[in-house]
């Protein structure tokens, strides 16, 4: 709050605003005291210019303008500032209930606001005043039209502010804490104004001082109108209205209300939009500019390296301007990529390779510059090019692929079209130029390239459209490829398809690659040399081989062990974790950048930055920034027990009770209909989110739930949650029959089940500190006697101190607030976690302390996890029994062992081929699937995944839903193939890949 | 897109009829007996009953309101309570009249908004787009009498370029009502000039954020190129959306101009009928604004999503 105040009187145009603002506030409670004269007394001196006795002067009967400027301050502000209250509290209590409830209330309100909407504001004040004054026929009406004035405000602004809420609310009540207060059984007014309100408030007060301005606004126009506001009312609007007969005898008396109304909604306005931005965010983010390519350097120095190397980058370091501050985002670079090399590039967000990869590009945000060294393309110094040599390079020699390929396409310009612009460099006819696009759609694998060409962005999938933007970048044959994040935010078997696309690709082209990952499992999968980027250095630089085989660096050692690789299990290896997290920019540490974080540091490395080595002597051509690094080479053993923790050995639990059963559970959307459709008759199309899917998980146990997006595997969680209420089928837990709706659920029910989900951004209230956000479900669910202690042993308990109590989320990293969430959970002591995706959000090097913690917990507490992921690894490293979904269908399931081994369902076959390892770099012909996952609303028959089996058999498969295999292990699978044959197809092609 | 339409199409009829039946309510069910305005207050209890009954006032509310529908879209009006004109013929007469206004205002506004929306978004966080917008607030904060009279003082009464106020009758033709239009749709582009202005700018600021413009950039297209066939085709296509909110805020904002520039259209015959207390003048004159402010909103969401291929091809 302090923070905001001191924001608004930052810019000079707000704080002049808001001061006036205040100033007006001033005159409407002291006018009537201070002003010399009454509004309404009249003098004989009629219409005399401002003197020093009379500072306006006098208008038209005598009265005294400056008195009945003052005075008439408290009477509009009075209007204005009641009316908009009401509206504000009206509006927001509207906008709460229906943003919240949702269903017909919120639809029927909503369409009755659309219909007061469309009545303009000033006709619907004329119309309720004309009615009023019509109606009142003779009677007294000073304080009835004072009353129907404030109506009309409440009136006109309510829909508006009730908007404004609303569409507030409908974003935060799908946030993890209200959902999690949901979950405790809170009540409504709980929800709305202790949950939700607070986060509503700063888009609630940049609309109330907007309508108060419109108020304003209003009630002036209403009194220049002489409607609803009579005289001799010192309203500055009627004052205005009765000067402008006499305006060219007495001006003032026209000028000096003018200019108090202009003055005071000038003001309004200022501080608004002051609020406006100060709420908005708080790093400023300037926009690139399109008129303004990054500043030119002048050429100082020149490459070093032999003359075929297409980049290299020397002693580079960018900074960007935050403010006064110089913040150096990546500092002191030496990279060299040669011709057909592709150069992986691996960092944690915040490392800074996002801003290495823009700067080798010469397109930093305005803010960003190289304050060092120089960055050569073909030994030119980039830097120093000017426009057009620039845009010679750009798209022809050098290009980029860039992550999100949604929005890195122009939504409104056809595929062909943007294509075709790629190709443009070239002198060639459109012809020309749209064949070799649709050849370039053919060659990057698009199906049928002449439709999609004439399709737009969003009518592709999001492999599709990676596809476009790879094609468009390498469709020139440029010397040079950027390649930034291109497979994040698609699902595993798509991710695996364009590795093998854009290995191909770049191979062929004997492109030079940089290829820029948080994965070191895809980076090994692709390229041949990796650096690893840390708080903006590079701390290690190898051979893809060597580092995956012999990692020096504490970091990359670290990095490597926090991921669990496919196969592991918690019961045999325990992830290293690392403390801490990357340091800001802010405070880099003046030693080694991960001292803080380093098993290993020793006191040289606190007080001294080391240098990146070259240790050519052991390893040819390997750099090295670590002190210790002929320690760690030599006796490796050492380090590997320091990393050790120790290991959940506990074998699973082999109980037989079901805690969990899940019965022919259905949750189903339907889509809306128009009016035709059901005079039609035509029925609804159907969303099948999830269908059919019988399922159960034993005490004590884990059952992990995989699937990719659209899998329904969310949905299931939220059906099982009581959030997304399920249509059909049964959910026992601990052999209570749970209800499909949460509010039906006793607090019995509600105690048992807790949720983990997966943005711990969102997870927690920010306006709550963590003491209260785990006070609230102690109380709630557990009432323990002792709050104190329990919330004290809760924080112990996720490896945080006491001092975290008084903290709020803002203060938390994404760890931490994931941590929070977690003892949240188990403040209720449930028999049953559902964690949905509980480290999908965050960095690697955290999401092993997270995974330990949960495996921990669960040996403590003996509790039950049902964890969904799409992360096989994952799964397979915490998980007791497997669940595979696919299209809102079960597809195989069993303890995890089974799951993981031949037989498997084709899909998890090609799931567990599609996993990128760090482990191995095996060339061997892996299956992949084509083409993309069907829509929802036209399932495929049969079997729904023969549309893209790889195993497919033929008519069968479309036709008739297959069996369901089970073996004595309760290891079960949906296939037409029998298992045995099942087996043999898929343990001959394991062993083809071990000989190889 | 059929199905887009068709459901525009049922959402104004829903729309027509609420709003209708707001605006009979308001009329009807507030305090006052429109019997006791017609013939005044000391008028004697039989003849008010005749005239109540005369007028199917004491039927019930729903048949009175159905009834009240029927004859507005069949377009028999009646008359006015005041002046006995026929009320059609009068509304749609200054209909006209209002319409030229809003037409010549769109018509200088629209342009002019985008060049220095997009100019200012172009430059954003510069001194140019610093003028822009302080100057752009501060306009949209002055209320339209406060705008037109400093108009009528300036350009009127000083540099006496154009007529102070708008005496049009009904001889005059198109063109000699030119210059009498000058003033009020000056006053009324400034109004909406600074409101549009600042959507366009925003609109300019966040497109050039996306990775598309990157995209475009990185192929090393002319920025030219990249401003107008990437940049622009995205960031104005909102505009339309836009011009169809501000016709509603342009209504209100004409009604006051009307006023203050005596000219003959609603705004004027609005505040004519409440002074007159005319309360089938007042209901006929917000009829029909609000029919036209609904497919005004109607028209902008068709060639929105005409123009925007994301809705066009769902």
């Amino acid at each position: 709050m302090n923070s905001i105040i001191v924001k608004l009187f930052q810019k000079p145009s707000t704080a002049i605003g808001t001061t006036l603002t205040l100033l007006f506030l001033c005159l409407a409670l002291f006018g009537p005291w201070i002003s010399p004269y009454s509004a309404t007394e009249t003098s004989s001196t009629i219409r005399s210019a401002p003197s020093l006795e009379r500072w306006f002067g006098t208008d038209h009967l005598g009265r005294d303008v400056f008195s009945r400027v003052l005075i008439g301050t408290q009477s509009i502000l009075l209007l204005a500032g009641v009316g908009t209250l009401l509206a504000v509290l009206i509006g927001t209590f509207l906008g709460l209930l229906s943003g919240y409830w949702g269903g017909w209330f919120d639809e029927i309100l909503m369409r009755f606001f659309d219909s007061l909407l469309a009545i303009p504001a000033m006709l619907f004040a004329l119309l309720l005043l004309g009615v009023i004054e019509a109606a009142s026929v003779g009677t007294s009406r000073s304080f009835l039209s004072n009353l129907s004035v404030l109506f009309v405000i409440a009136i006109v602004y309510i829909p508006i502010v009730a908007r404004v809420v609303r569409s507030e609310v409908l974003s935060l009540k799908e946030k993890g804490f209200v959902e999690a207060a949901r979950m405790r059984g809170e009540s409504l007014l709980f929800i709305l104004f202790r949950e939700i309100l607070p986060s509503v408030l700063p888009a609630l007060s940049v609309e109330a001082a907007l309508r108060f301005s419109y108020a304003i606004f209003l009630v002036a126009s209403l009194g220049f109108l002489g409607i609803g506001i009579q005289p001799p009312t010192p309203n500055w609007g009627l004052m205005v209205n009765e000067a402008r007969i006499f305006v060219s005898l007495a001006p003032w008396s026209l000028y000096f209300p003018v200019a108090a109304i202009a003055v005071l909604v000038i003001s309004v306005n200022l501080m608004a939009d002051g609020l406006k931005s100060a709420l908005q965010s708080n790093i400023e983010i300037l926009p690139q500019r399109l008129f303004q390519s990054s500043q030119r350097h002048q050429a100082s120095s020149a490459p070093d390296s032999k003359s075929d190397t297409v980049v290299e980058l020397q002693n580079l370091t960018v900074s960007y301007s935050q403010g006064k501050q110089t913040l150096d985002a990546v500092r002191d670079i030496n990279l060299k990529i040669e011709p057909g090399q592709i150069y992986g590039l691996v960092g944690e967000s915040g490392s800074g390779k996002s801003t290495l990869a823009l700067a080798v590009m010469r397109y930093l945000s305005a803010n960003g510059s190289l304050t060092q060294g120089a960055i050569y393309f073909s030994g030119q110094n980039i830097w120093t090019l000017n426009e057009k040599s620039l845009k010679n390079i750009w798209g022809s020699q050098m290009s980029l692929v860039p992550q999100n390929p949604m929005a890195s396409l122009n939504p409104s310009l056809k595929i062909g079209e943007q294509m075709i612009e790629s190709l443009n460099q070239k002198d060639l006819s459109r012809q020309e130029a749209l064949d070799a696009a649709l050849n370039w759609l053919g060659k990057v694998n698009i199906p049928d390239p002449v439709r999609v060409s004439r399709s737009y962005p969003h009518q592709l999938s999001g492999g599709m459209q990676q596809r476009v933007l790879i094609a468009m970048a390498l469709s020139n044959s440029p010397k040079f490829v950027v390649l930034d994040e291109p497979t994040t935010g698609l699902d595993v078997t798509t991710e695996a398809v364009m590795l093998d696309l854009l290995r191909d690709l770049i191979r062929e082209q004997q492109t030079a690659a940089l290829y820029i990952s948080h994965d070191l499992g895809v980076v090994s999968q692709i390229a041949d040399r990796v650096a690893v980027l840390y708080a903006g250095e590079l701390v290690e630089d190898a051979t893809v081989h060597d580092l995956y085989q012999q990692p020096v660096h504490p970091y990359t050692m670290g990095l490597l062990n926090s991921v669990p690789k496919l196969g592991q299990s918690k019961r045999e290896v325990t992830l290293h974790s690392m403390q801490g997290q990357i340091p800001s920019l802010q405070d880099l540490p003046s030693g080694c950048v991960f001292a803080p974080r380093c098993p290993l540091a020793v006191d040289q490395c606190i007080q001294q930055r080391p240098e990146l080595e070259l240790i050519n002597d052991e390893i040819p051509n390997r750099k090295i920034r670590c002190y210790r690094w002929e320690e760690i080479l030599s006796k490796k053993t050492d380090l590997i027990e320091s990393l050790q923790t120790q290991l959940d050995q506990a074998d699973p639990i082999n109980s037989t009770k079901k805690l969990l059963e899940i019965v022919h559970l259905k949750t189903q959307f339907h889509l809306p209909r128009t009016l035709i459709d059901l005079l039609k008759r035509q029925p609804a199309d159907i969303v099948k989110a999830v269908d059919d899917i019988s399922l159960n998980l034993k005490q004590g146990r884990t059952l992990g739930l995989v699937g990719e997006s659209g899998s329904g595997k969310t949905t299931l969680a939220r059906a099982i949650a009581g959030l997304t209420p399920a249509n059909d089928g049964e959910i026992k837990l601990d052999e209570d029959v749970l209800t499909p709706k949460l509010s039906q659920r006793s607090k019995e029910m509600l105690k048992k089940l807790q949720l983990v989900s997966q943005q711990p951004e969102e997870a927690l209230n920010p306006y709550m500190t963590i003491g209260q956000s785990l006070q609230r479900p102690l109380q709630k669910l557990n009432q323990s006697s002792d709050a104190e202690t329990n919330l004290k042993n809760l924080l112990n308990q996720v490896g945080l101190d006491e001092g975290y109590i008084v903290r709020l989320p803002s203060q938390l990293s994404g760890g931490e607030k994931q941590r929070v969430a977690i003892a949240r959970a188990f403040a209720a002591d449930p028999a049953l976690i559902i964690c949905d995706e509980p480290t999908s959000a965050l960095d690697v090097s955290v999401q092993a302390r997270i995974l330990n913690l949960l495996s921990r917990l669960q040996q403590e507490k003996q509790s039950s996890y049902l964890f969904i992921t799409h992360d096989l690894a994952a799964v397979s490293y915490l998980a007791d029994d497997i669940a595979v979904i696919y299209l809102g269908e079960l597809m195989e399931s069993g303890p995890a062992s089974a799951v993981f081994e031949p037989p498997y369902h084709p899909y998890t076959e090609a799931l567990l081929s599609a996993v990128p390892s760090a482990s191995q770099q095996t060339q061997t012909k892996h299956i992949r699937l084509e083409g993309d996952v069907p829509s929802p609303t036209q399932k495929p028959s049969g079997c729904p995944f023969h549309t893209r089996c790889p195993r497919f058999l033929g008519n069968i498969c479309v036709e008739k839903t297959p069996p369901w295999q089970l073996d004595d292990q309760s290891h079960g699978i949906y296939c037409h193939i029998p298992r045995d044959e099942l087996k043999q197809l898929q343990s001959s092609l394991t062993q083809t890949e071990a000989d190889t | 897109m059929t199905r887009y339409i068709l459901r525009r199409l049922g959402l104004l009829l829903l729309t027509l009829f609420l709003t209708s039946m707001i605006v009979f309510l308001i009329t009807n069910l507030l305090p006052g007996d429109v019997a006791s305005i017609l013939l005044g207050r000391e008028a004697d209890e039989v003849a008010l009953e005749n005239l109540r009954e005369e007028m199917g006032f004491n039927d019930p509310l729903p048949i009175r309101y159905l009834d009240w529908l029927e004859s507005f879209f069949v377009g028999d009006w009646g008359s006015s309570f005041s002046s006995q004109e026929n009320l059609r013929e009068l509304v749609l007469n200054r209909l006209g009249a209002s319409l030229q206004l809003a037409f010549l205002t769109l018509l200088l506004a629209v342009p002019l908004a985008m060049l220095l929306g997009v100019y200012a978004g172009l430059n954003a966080n510069r001194w140019s787009d610093n003028v822009i917008s302080i100057s752009t607030l501060s306009v949209v904060s002055l209320p339209e009498f406060v705008t037109g009279l400093v108009l009528i003082q300036v350009l009127a009464h000083t540099l006496n370029w154009f007529p102070p106020s708008s005496i049009i009758n009904a001889e005059m033709s198109f063109f000699e009502t030119i210059p009498f239009m000058v003033l009020p749709a000056l006053t009324a582009t400034m109004v909406l000039l600074a409101y549009m202005a600042r959507l366009t700018r925003a609109g300019v600021i966040e497109e050039l954020q996306k990775p598309y413009v990157r995209t475009a950039t990185l192929k090393g297209l002319n920025k030219s190129t990249v401003l107008f066939k990437h940049v622009l085709r995205n960031a104005l296509l909102p505009t339309v959306t836009v011009i169809a909110i501000s016709f509603g805020w342009l209504i209100s904002g004409l009604i006051v101009i009307e006023n203050v520039f005596n000219y003959p259209g609603l705004g004027r015959l609005l505040v004519f009928a409440i002074d007159t207390r005319d309360l089938a003048l007042i209901q006929a004159i917000t009829m029909v604004v609000v029919v036209g402010v609904v497919f005004a909103n109607l028209l902008a969401d068709l060639l929105y999503a005409y123009l925007n291929p994301r809705i066009r091809l769902k």
